[in-house]
């Protein structure tokens, strides 16, 4: 059977052991989820974030019963300055990053047609200048020199179809992040670096509290515009982040997987 | 917050799964997948040519012992074989939890050169069969059971034409294939039924594509240049993905199909 010597074991494809993730919002939300999956797979993990939703201090205590290692590090992804200031900490720190989660994101919902352009500029200076400036320093740093990494890049469903709620600048930046994602992943396939996007659909979360909460007027239509009839459990990107991170997936590379319970398909 | 440690998300433990095409080729790989992520019962069917089904039984059986393996012999494209089939599963294990639709072939030619014949025999199988197939097994299995997961195999020739190797019918019925994964997606989200599908590009050792892929083809080289990761698929790749999205680790993943391509189609 000429396939058997190109067969590895299905169980050692997804360990993370000896891997290094760095994950940027990783705090609270969705991004502390993925940190813990990606520990529970056996990676050192970084997080860091602004420390306004979600003490560092707590999310690094939590890790740290789960994974071999774990640093925290306040940093906000927009500011180029801090970014640089993280990169060298993770470098002084011997924290060589094999595995970036850009999960780092804000939202603002507000009618398009009224929306100032202050709010507009906060949010794709963290979700897209901010993303691009994290993955530049840590691929410059940490990935390109040694050939490796996986890239992983947190989009969203509002990149890739409209909605009835104002989130223009939202679903312009996480459309902006699936076009740095196949850039990159051409650009840098010869450095041997993966990169590729989730795009979650709703996810009860700080940032979502406004459209998820119990007391939201848009819960009851979000609930009946999803197939599944609820939204998506912070666990089930643990999954989907780590067949990602790890080599379970090695020739995949510039796509985006939604994980919304098909609502995009509709 | 998901207690569950993430690793054991990716287990199919007691479950049971159900693989067409799976005497040769790939669909041997497939097999192996599962049983590797700790599938109870794997049923494979092929159309049996030169006793292959009684071969990859044996070979599986002698490589996991713990499990319960059951080759069946099956064209998928022949609706009452089909019926036959999905009625003595039901009758002797009643559990599908896993069906993966890999049953396919291909016939290469100028699309001017392609006759009734040759595109039936390609979307009959390709596509029809694989609606039969997912069509009983829901039916009879899944809906009454509370379940499942359907995994499709399509391919990137579903998203893109080429200038040589043309074969018009496995690209019209790959194409099809992700049509119906989006629909039974959202039509049987109320069953608790996931449907997604796998988009590969070449995949050393396939049989189906061995003119290109083989190491003395004349064609290997200039097709590996083209590949951003300059690399053809492993069947590794395959075995990986199909096990992700046939677990829990893709339990809010509905509709889908993953590109495995190494960046090929994003070029």
């Amino acid at each position: 059977m000429i396939l058997v010597r190109f067969l590895s074991n299905i169980k050692e494809l997804f360990d993370l052991s000896g891997k290094k993730a760095c994950v940027t919002g990783g705090a609270s939300g969705i991004g502390f989820a993925m940190a813990e999956g990606l520990a529970e797979a056996g990676a050192a993990v970084a997080i860091c974030g602004r420390g306004r939703h979600g003490s560092l201090e707590e999310a690094s205590s939590q890790l740290s019963k789960i994974g071999p290692e774990v640093l925290a590090e306040k940093c906000d992804v927009s500011i180029e300055e801090e970014v640089i200031h993280l990169v060298q900490t993770l470098h002084d720190k011997d924290f060589i990053v094999d595995i970036l989660v850009n999960n780092a994101g804000v939202s603002w919902g507000h009618d398009s047609e009224t929306m100032p352009l202050d709010r507009w500029n906060m949010v794709i200076e963290t979700n897209l200048t901010g993303l691009f400036i994290v993955t530049r320093e840590i691929a410059k740093e940490f990935m390109i020199p040694r050939a490796r990494g996986s890239i992983i890049n947190i989009t969203s469903v509002s990149g890739m179809t409209g909605g009835e709620i104002g989130l223009s600048a939202y679903s312009a930046s996480k459309a902006g992040v699936i076009g740095i994602t196949k850039q990159l992943a051409i650009e840098w396939a010869s450095y041997g670096i993966r990169v590729n996007a989730i795009a979650p659909s709703w996810f009860p979360s700080y940032m979502t509290r406004h459209f998820t909460g119990e007391d939201s007027p848009y819960r009851e239509f979000l609930l009946k515009d999803s197939p599944f009839g609820r939204f998506g459990k912070p666990g089930e990107l643990k999954g989907p982040v780590v067949f990602l991170a790890s080599q379970a997936s090695s020739y995949i590379t510039g796509t985006v997987i939604p994980v919304d319970g098909g609502y995009i398909s509709k | 917050m998901n207690s569950t440690h993430v690793l054991d998300l990716f287990k199919l433990t007691d479950k049971v799964a159900l693989v067409s095409g799976g005497a040769k080729g790939l669909g041997t790989v497939i097999n192996e997948g599962l049983l590797e992520a700790g599938v109870n019962t794997l049923i494979f069917c092929g159309r049996g040519r030169h006793g292959s089904v009684e071969d990859e039984q044996e070979r599986l059986s002698e490589l996991f012992t713990n499990a319960k393996i059951i080759g069946v012999q099956c064209d998928v494209s022949d609706e009452s074989q089909v019926q036959s089939m999905v009625q003595k599963i039901k009758n002797n294990v009643n559990q599908i939890d896993i069906l993966i639709n890999n049953a396919g072939v291909t016939w290469n030619a100028p699309t001017i050169d392609q006759t009734f014949a040759t595109w039936h025999r390609v979307i009959d199988t390709n596509l029809t069969g694989l609606f039969l197939l997912t069509r009983e097994v829901s039916n009879q299995l899944m809906i009454p059971k509370g379940g499942g997961t359907i995994i499709n195999i399509s391919s990137i020739l579903a998203f893109q034409g080429v200038e040589v190797g043309s074969q018009i019918g496995y690209t019209a019925s790959k194409a099809g294939v992700l049509g119906l994964t989006r629909q039974l997606a959202i039509e049987w989200s109320k069953w608790n039924i996931r449907v997604n599908a796998i988009a590969p590009s070449f995949i050393e050792g396939d049989t189906m594509a061995k003119v290109f892929t083989n190491e003395d083809s004349p064609v290997r080289e200039t097709l590996i240049e083209t590949i951003p990761t300059k690399r053809f698929n492993t069947p590794t790749d395959l075995k990986a993905a199909v096990c992700f999205l046939a677990s829990d680790a893709s339990s809010n993943i509905n509709g889908q199909y993953l590109v495995l391509d190494g960046g090929l189609s994003v070029k």
